[in-house]
């Protein structure tokens, strides 16, 4: 990659960091809850905001839309939760990925962890590619089947995503809750330790890997992954500038080709492949922005 | 072939608007039927869950 292209990719992921870590302390912004190691009860909770962020994270303002959609498919009235479901449908209707790649506090923890400076490496293509499949499982059998199928006698199902997988309520719920309430603290067990070891490797991987838990576990990455191709924003790579370099695969976090894949299931709109560009070929935003973009260079040509 | 591409794009946005219109009326209808308290219920409490305890 060029220098001046290296430098402005440097830029805008200094600035998308700054947007997520924003993000983050925003949706997380009930500093009280830290201290006392209680949940914000304010009726804001009722709103699920789109990104994955436990709502028993003590600073939490708002609901986790994975979590919210558990407990209404485990409720004892067996209901499809429609507020949930919209609420999902319209975010991925009008931003697609573009939550993971801007917005997601668990993203941003990520791509924190991969600036260490150890070794970096990819998987192997093939193993990589079918682990992709891995979340699409894991939002139909831990976010939708089992909490349907399975009962306890109470007549309830439990949220077997944040039960047995969820690094992120792990991260923002468990530890700074049991920090700050030693009672809390006091009833762990196996769950809890397998809660932390599967925390533990997801970090651990994303030091070497760029998002693991995006590409091969996020039940939420998947489902918004199937708006990209009609989401209001996109991507496009104007064939006619592209000199393809493959500058801007060598830039994407999620080891794409954005050539052949830029507003795939997989991609999660970071813009890196855009300021990677050196001939400014990749273009995004909400679908007029872009167009206009377009129509600007070919009269600009 | 700026025909095919006019009929891309209006498929795309008529498969937006279907899907936009699903989502409110689906929010709408969520929030009616008493979902949002559902939220908030869980939202309010410690999820046991979700920090590994039950």
């Amino acid at each position: 990659m060029f220098g001046v292209h290296r430098n402005r990719v440097k830029r805008h992921s200094r600035r998308r960091l700054l947007i997520q870590a924003l993000v983050a302390c925003v949706s997380n912004g009930y500093v009280q809850g830290f201290v006392t190691g209680k949940v914000f009860g304010s009726p804001t909770k009722a709103f699920c905001i789109p990104w994955l962020n436990c709502y028993s994270c003590p600073g939490a303002v708002a609901s986790c839309p994975v979590g919210s959609l558990q407990t209404v498919l485990g409720g004892r009235s067996r209901g499809v939760s429609f507020y949930v479901m919209g609420l999902l449908v319209l975010f991925g209707v009008v931003l697609g990925r573009l939550v993971c790649g801007f917005l997601c506090p668990f993203g941003l923890v990520q791509d924190l962890l991969h600036r260490i400076p150890l070794p970096k490496f990819e998987l192997p293509h093939k193993v990589d590619r079918a682990m992709r499949w891995l979340k699409y499982a894991v939002a139909g059998l831990l976010v939708v089947a089992l909490p349907v199928v399975l009962r306890a006698a109470t007549g309830t199902g439990a949220p077997f995503f944040c039960k047995f997988l969820c690094p992120a309520g792990t991260l923002e719920g468990a530890l700074p809750l049991m920090a700050a309430n030693p009672r809390l603290g006091a009833q762990v067990g196996g769950l809890f330790w397998w809660k932390v070891a599967v925390l533990v490797l997801v970090m651990l991987l994303a030091i070497c890997v760029r998002r693991p838990f995006c590409k091969y576990l996020c039940p939420l990455g998947a489902f918004y992954g199937l708006f990209n191709r009609v989401s209001l924003y996109q991507m496009r790579v104007e064939r006619s500038s592209c000199a393809s370099c493959h500058s801007c695969a060598g830039a994407c976090p999620m080891g794409l080709d954005p050539e052949r894949e830029v507003n795939g299931p997989e991609c999660i709109r970071c813009g890196n492949c855009k300021a990677a560009c050196p001939t400014s070929a990749i273009v995004a935003g909400f679908e007029l922005r872009a167009r206009e973009a377009l129509a600007k260079r070919d009269s600009a040509a | 072939m700026p025909s095919k591409r006019v009929a891309t794009d209006t498929g795309l946005l008529a498969v937006r608007l279907v899907l936009l219109a699903v989502a409110l009326a689906a929010i709408a209808y969520g929030v009616l039927s008493g979902e949002l308290q559902v939220v908030l219920a869980k939202g309010v409490r410690v999820c046991l869950e979700c920090i590994g305890i039950a």
